[in-house]
């Protein structure tokens, strides 16, 4: 475990800075909104329809509001996946100090959805499933439901951390591994990492896709109850 | 050793394995930096909310108003349109008909005319015809007693002679009736 | 260098968890993400009307096989930590 010298506030310190390119990005491309749109302003609204319509087809027509989050998120986690591959830089998501958190809000927030969709007796209810199961399955199913309710953020934070940190740690083998012995040097200009790097551009913009679209679900399986009933309303017109 | 994968105190999770901590120390989870990701990334949200998506979906929502109210207003003044086209052939073909009911109008009025004319002409011809007639009957009837006349003057001058040769009254007279009702008779 | 039954036998299972867990969880993984792809293809080439939802589709269900392998990832990392160098 050698490899593991970097302190732990370098990652954090990367991650201010993705979140400061973010938020430079997001005055830049607002600063003067048009009717008739620039290449930036025309860029944010792609980047914006794209969230609007991913949150429709996912949550349904209530799923608007969750745009902000699920953007947010996948543009914070593709900013910080892709300073991985810039070479000063590290990826601030290859880290668990920066993925628990993001999981953790997110599931906090999907709970409290949940409870303001359902209200705190039908929330419990709904993880039981009570009135869908017969009524003696119904504690087994709550524990089962609490469970993977808790391994949610535990996947999610995982995933992408395990993703991140994998692809830094096959580059870094990569290099330790050939560069270090036949060029007696780790700082080769021949790339010998760069396959890895070009998938690692990949696994960047889907890993970042793959957090906001669970989010979305999530949320979306939170409030279902709250969206069938609107489905029934809007059938019965 | 093999007790640490199995432990489930937390405490024991962040203390066992000696220097290198325990699970959380090996993946190099930090309390302190948990939470400074946690508001450093709610804050971000919060900004990338109010600098970003707000203005954003309030703008998409404004243009999309717009392209509705544009396309609207093209729907309306195209149906306005339509109804003034309709409306300008409408007249037309009124005056078109106006025309040509004006026309046959005319045209029966010239037949009118024509018949008329025509009638005058032979009512005219048939005057001068008569009238002709008329002068023609009178002038033989003038022609006949100037005839007459004539004849009786000759025929006295003609009987005056006679008389004086020889002739007797009885003779005389007979001839002179006989002559008469001969002329007459013309 | 000498080493009680116990610990040999420890060492033993770790270097064998350590070198095979991952390729197992990997053959396992590739296996599912190989139907999945397959059944994606499948319905795409049926509907490619639907291509969009199912591309989205089925990134999700890639994303959820993936985790099972990069759960192992981690967990071959900490078991990696354990095993003692040669000079210990």
């Amino acid at each position: 475990m050698e490899e593991h010298h970097v302190s732990p506030w370098v990652f954090a310190f990367f991650a201010g800075i993705a979140a400061v390119v973010l938020v430079i990005f997001a005055l830049l491309s607002t600063r003067n909104l048009q009717k008739r749109p620039g290449r930036l302003q025309n860029f944010a609204e792609a980047i914006y329809e794209f969230f609007d319509n991913l949150a429709v087809s996912v949550v349904g027509e209530h799923g608007r509001k969750y745009v902000p989050l699920a953007g947010t998120l996948f543009l914070f986690i593709l900013i910080s996946n892709l300073m991985g591959l810039i070479p000063p830089g590290l990826a601030p998501t290859a880290t668990l100090n920066t993925t628990i958190p993001l999981a953790v809000i997110v599931i906090l927030y999907v709970q409290y959805e949940s409870i303001r969709a359902r209200g705190i007796v039908g929330y419990f209810k709904h993880f039981a499933r009570w009135g869908e199961v017969p009524a003696p399955i119904s504690p087994l199913l709550f524990v089962i439901e609490v469970v993977s309710e808790l391994a949610k953020p535990v996947s999610l934070s995982v995933r992408l951390y395990a993703n991140m940190f994998g692809k830094e740690q096959v580059a870094l083998a990569l290099i330790t591994a050939l560069a270090v012995p036949i060029f007696k040097s780790a700082y080769v200009p021949l790339p010998i990492q760069f396959p890895v790097l070009m998938l690692g551009l990949l696994v960047g913009f889907v890993q970042a896709f793959v957090f906001s679209i669970l989010t979305l679900i999530y949320l979306a399986l939170a409030t279902e109850h709250h969206d069938e009933h609107h489905g029934e309303s809007a059938h019965a017109h | 050793m093999m007790n640490l994968l199995l432990t489930t105190r937390w405490s024991d999770l962040y203390a066992a394995g000696g220097e290198g901590g325990g699970i959380l120390g090996l993946l190099g989870i930090d309390f302190n930096i948990l939470l400074i990701q946690t508001i450093g990334f709610l804050v971000l949200l919060w900004i990338v909310t109010k600098f970003f998506w707000k203005p954003l979906g309030a703008m998409l929502e404004q243009r999309r108003a717009d392209i509705n109210a544009t396309y609207d207003k093209i729907e309306a003044d195209r149906r306005e349109m339509e109804r003034l086209r309709a409306d300008y052939e409408a007249r037309l073909n009124q005056i078109e008909a106006e025309a040509r009911e004006r026309i046959q109008q005319a045209l029966g009025e010239a037949q009118q005319l024509r018949e008329q004319i025509l009638a005058d002409a032979r009512r005219q011809a048939e005057d001068i015809v008569a009238r002709a007639q008329e002068q023609a009957q009178l002038e033989r009837e003038k022609l006949l007693s100037e005839l007459q006349t004539y004849v009786a003057d000759l025929t006295i001058a003609a009987t005056s002679r006679l008389l004086r040769e020889s002739l007797d009254d009885a003779r005389h007279r007979r001839l002179v009736s006989e002559f008469i009702q001969n002329a007459e008779v013309r | 260098m000498q080493f009680e039954l116990g610990t040999g036998l420890y060492l033993l299972g770790l270097a064998l968890a350590v070198g095979l867990g991952l390729p197992i969880a990997v053959i396992g993984a590739a296996l599912g993400q190989g139907r999945a792809a397959a059944g994606a293809m499948e319905g795409m080439a049926r509907q490619p009307e639907m291509a969009g939802r199912i591309q989205t589709g089925m990134i999700i269900a890639l994303a959820f096989i993936e985790s099972l392998v990069l759960f192992s990832f981690v967990i071959f990392f900490l078991l990696q930590g354990r095993l003692p160098t040669i000079g210990q």
